[in-house]
């Protein structure tokens, strides 16, 4: 069952027929249920707009968006805050956690915004924050801990409500070696669980491998598609081969944000 | 967690934020309610104190409500701003629309609440003291009553409910229309590098000196109307801007391309990138400053002027005028008798003659004036008794010089202001209903002798020579001829209270000194001005306050980006330093200017002479102290805040 289905995509900025920017040109995408999916492409390429789309927080010029079942470009204001609350959980290059919250209250955000009984957003918020190693941290302040501390809360914080999908942008992006494979494996591990649906836009080919496949945009549109096969070492070999390629065309992979 | 506790605990964990604006809205809370609990005081309003310092409470009253409805949109504003991406998360995470704007009101009302209630505990804290205070610098026989009436709290509230709820509306339906990624996103977008116009700095100085040259060169015709005033306010709040937004960050870049060396290339780059952020908090700074410190020194400079033209404007504690038509109760030994019992110590007294005389006016000016009519002599004796009993004052009366027969001298007794019209003119004198006499008038005097406004005839004086008056009174009617009494007096407030209501005001003047007759005047409009000046003042802080903040998250990024690369905890805080002595002091100087130029303004309308730029001055200093008191409160705890040792934050 596809939990995410995209049918070209288009996306234009500007309303001036001589200066348009065109930043998606006809993207064509599917998600299945528990699938983990990685979206590489060089800067420009237009992997945040796709993001943003996908996040419902912007519009696309053209083409159809159906998530879990829900046209996406046919929902505003309240009906689409309350589709992002449900089926979406987002995590941030930058964490985003508010720092007047604590790390357990940052989880639970998302339930009491949907104003679920306490008793059972103290349940999910706990047995999400053991599961990631953070029930020492519960009661601590943003700022009081490591930033791979922080981007395992905001991973927390995404999948607390068993959304429909998780969507990171450059999760990784701000953390040492040792927290990005932590996170990833984070990550790995609720993929192997079955449950969770995750698409992840990143530069970083080692992030990538530890995908199922993985989606090249170039200049708006889908490039190039990549599906793991053998062991994650294997894998981490193709990207790098595929990127070779594309750098041999004349593409620019390198890392576009430090 | 429900979200009636996330809303709750949001507020509660951003006290450092909302501290400034609960006190700012407190602060004025409290002022309106003072003004308030003092004009509608039932011991007040019947008349316990004069009427007029009713009026300016009542009017200190509106002017804090209007000026707060200003500052409450604009600090609450200048705090949601700030909270751009958690507002941006939220809604990511899927607040809608109506929740966040739910939310920002319930933490309005909220914050507005604790406002309201503070304000009103303070104010009535601080009635007691008011009022306790006022009594006492208007010298009123006893105490003021206490008293809260409930108009003044319903009137309090009103005003305050109606602000807040205006204000908590405006600003959620604001956050409601922004999307998640303009809130998120916007604080990644990139600056822009400045580039400031030469064209608009010129105009801002030229603006600035527009509205300079009118207020100092051509005082009285621009204020002749109040439009005068507002094209000159207008004038100087764009120049100010201008100033700040162009020509600063011209002067700024100019010296990027200079400054090579050390710290200062990254002082001038971060100015210079800020600045036009910074300009319009700047703006308001130096506008409120200058509105303090004018304000400020107007009223005591004109307290201070009052005063030193006290022993101007009555050289003698007491004097009386008497003649056949109008006798008085008391003789003059008598009221000599009478200063001595009460204690005043009378040191002199001295009598002379003067006649009602009419005075043809030279043609330029037509009709005739009335005029009082001395001897040389008897001018003489008056203006020797004020050179020995005011050391400072004496050296400035000039000479009589000797009159000739048919020749006389036109005074015009300090503070009225006439140009001299005679320069040896010839015209006539009448006195009473006798003959017109023809007589030269050879110049004019422009100083006092007589005490003012009581002298019965006019408080312009004739002097003719001594043969000339024997004649002129020979011939002159019985009522026309009066006779003058002075007396100095060591102890003036003693010899104030020595006459009850015995003596008519219309022919004699007891003077009371300036400390008492004066403040009683002023004192209510200096009070009501301080509580105001205290809340504008406040009201300075917190803009800096909240420019702070908003570099605040960009600054822990860059800060702790140069600590890596080996910067000194010496050299951030130099850069600290002069950044935030630009915050401060600058606005604090261009007020100054603006003070400047605003006081010579008043020193040409208020036509009374005295020095008003002591008082000036000290209001100055004064404001200079606060100034500073903020300056290294905020100096010191900023890098606390940054934490920028501490590697762990990542925002």
């Amino acid at each position: 069952m596809a939990v995410l289905t995209a049918n070209g995509l288009v996306k234009i900025y500007g309303s001036e027929p001589g200066a348009l920017v065109h930043a998606l040109n006809g993207i064509d995408l599917a998600i299945e249920l528990g699938e983990f999916v990685a979206i590489m492409g060089p800067s420009g390429s237009g992997k945040t707009t796709l993001l943003n789309i996908l996040a419902g927080l912007d519009k696309p010029s053209g083409g159809q968006l159906v998530i879990d079942g829900e046209p996406v470009q046919a929902l505003s204001g309240d009906a689409l805050a309350l589709f992002r609350r449900r089926k979406l959980g987002f995590v941030f290059q930058d964490f985003n956690l508010l720092d007047t919250l604590t790390l357990a209250e940052n989880v639970a955000l998302p339930l009491a915004l949907d104003r679920r009984p306490a008793r059972e957003v103290r349940k999910l918020v706990e047995g999400v924050m053991a599961r990631f190693g953070l029930e020492e941290s519960q009661g601590r302040y943003p700022y009081e801990v490591s930033g791979g501390q922080q981007q395992r809360t905001a991973v927390a914080r995404a999948i607390v409500h068993q959304p429909a999908l998780v969507l990171a942008d450059e999760p990784t992006g701000n953390l040492d070696s040792a927290s990005a494979r932590t996170l990833l494996e984070t990550f790995a591990t609720l993929h192997a669980e079955g449950s969770t649906t995750i698409l992840m836009v990143t530069h970083d080919p080692i992030a990538a491998s530890y995908s199922d496949r993985i989606v090249f945009i170039q200049d708006g549109k889908v490039y190039s598609r990549l599906e793991r096969e053998g062991t994650r070492e294997a894998f981490f070999q193709e990207i790098l081969h595929t990127l070779s390629i594309l750098e041999v065309s004349g593409v620019d992979i390198r890392p576009t944000r430090p | 967690m429900t979200f009636g506790q996330l809303v709750r605990k949001n507020v509660i964990r951003q006290k450092r934020l909302y501290l400034g604006y609960v006190a700012s809205c407190s602060v004025s809370v409290m002022t309106l309610f003072l003004f308030m609990n003092v004009a509608y005081n039932p011991a007040v309003v019947h008349g316990f104190m004069p009427s007029a310092a009713r009026v300016i409470m009542l009017a200190s009253g509106w002017i804090v409500g209007l000026f707060s409805v200003f500052f409450i949109f604009y600090f609450h504003a200048a705090m949601l701003r700030l909270r751009g991406q958690e507002f941006g998360v939220l809604q990511v995470l899927g607040t809608t629309p109506k929740q966040l704007g739910r939310m920002v009101m319930l933490e309005s009302v909220l914050a507005d609440g604790v406002a309201l209630g503070c304000g009103l505990l303070l104010g009535l804290l601080f009635t007691k003291l008011f009022l306790l205070i006022l009594g006492d610098l208007m010298a009123l026989p006893s105490e003021i009553p206490f008293a809260a009436p409930a108009r003044s709290w319903l009137l309090t509230c009103v005003v305050f409910i109606l602000i807040f709820a205006f204000e908590a509306y405006l600003m959620a339906s604001r956050i409601r229309r922004r999307g998640p990624k303009e809130l998120i996103v916007g604080k990644r977008s990139r600056q822009k590098p400045p580039r400031p116009s030469i064209l608009l700095s010129l105009l801002g100085i030229l603006l600035l000196a527009l509205g300079y040259y009118l207020a100092i060169a051509r005082s009285i015709q621009t204020l002749a109307s109040l439009i005068g005033l507002l094209v000159i306010i207008a004038l100087v709040i764009a120049g100010t801007y201008l100033v700040y937004t162009q020509g600063l960050v011209w002067l700024l870049m100019y010296l990027r391309r200079r400054v090579q060396s050390g710290v200062s290339v990254l002082i001038v780059s971060r100015l210079a990138h800020r600045m036009k952020d910074h300009a319009r908090a700047l703006t308001v700074i130096s506008t409120l400053s200058a509105v303090v410190m004018t304000a400020s020194a107007s009223q005591l400079g004109l307290l201070s002027v009052l005063k030193q033209g006290e022993a101007i404007r009555e050289p003698f504690a007491v004097m009386t005028w008497t003649n056949s038509a109008h006798p008085l109760a008391l003789a003059p030994r008598q009221i000599t008798q009478k200063l001595q019992a009460a204690g005043a110590g009378v040191t002199m007294q001295l009598t002379g003659t003067a006649l009602e005389g009419s005075l043809q006016q030279p043609s330029a000016a037509k009709g005739t004036r009335s005029v009082t009519v001395v001897s040389a002599s008897t001018f003489e004796d008056f203006v020797d008794a004020i050179r020995s009993h005011g050391a400072d004052r004496g050296a400035s009366y000039p000479n009589v010089p000797h009159l000739k027969p048919g020749h006389a001298l036109y005074v015009a007794s300090f503070p009225l202001m006439t140009p001299t019209q005679f320069h040896s003119t010839p015209t006539t004198l009448r006195v009473g209903t006798a003959d017109e006499e023809p007589l030269v008038v050879d110049g004019q005097i422009n100083e006092r002798t007589f005490n003012f406004g009581t002298t019965a005839v006019s408080d312009y004086v004739l002097i003719v020579s001594d043969p000339d008056f024997h004649q002129l009174a020979a011939k002159a009617p019985k009522d026309s001829v009066w006779a003058v009494h002075g007396w100095m007096a060591s102890d003036r407030a003693r010899a104030s209270s020595a006459f009850g209501t015995q003596l008519p005001s219309s022919q004699v003047s007891v003077v009371e000194p300036t400390d008492v007759s004066t403040l009683r005047l002023f004192s209510t409009m200096i009070f009501a001005g301080m509580f105001i000046s205290l809340m504008m003042l406040l009201a300075c802080g917190n803009t800096i306050y909240f420019r702070l903040l908003n570099n605040q998250a960009e600054d822990r990024v860059q800060f702790r980006a140069l600590r890596r690369t080996g910067i000194t905890h010496r050299e951030l805080g130099r850069v600290l330093t002069v950044e935030f002595s630009v915050l401060f002091f600058l606005p604090f100087l261009l007020a100054v200017l603006h003070t400047i130029a605003a006081v010579i303004d008043y020193r040409h309308v208020l036509m009374v002479p005295g020095r008003l730029w002591p008082m000036c001055l000290a209001v100055m200093l004064v404001y200079f102290g606060f100034m500073i008191i903020y300056f290294v409160i905020a100096r010191f705890t900023y890098p606390r805040q940054l934490r920028i040792d501490q590697p762990n934050r990542t925002r």
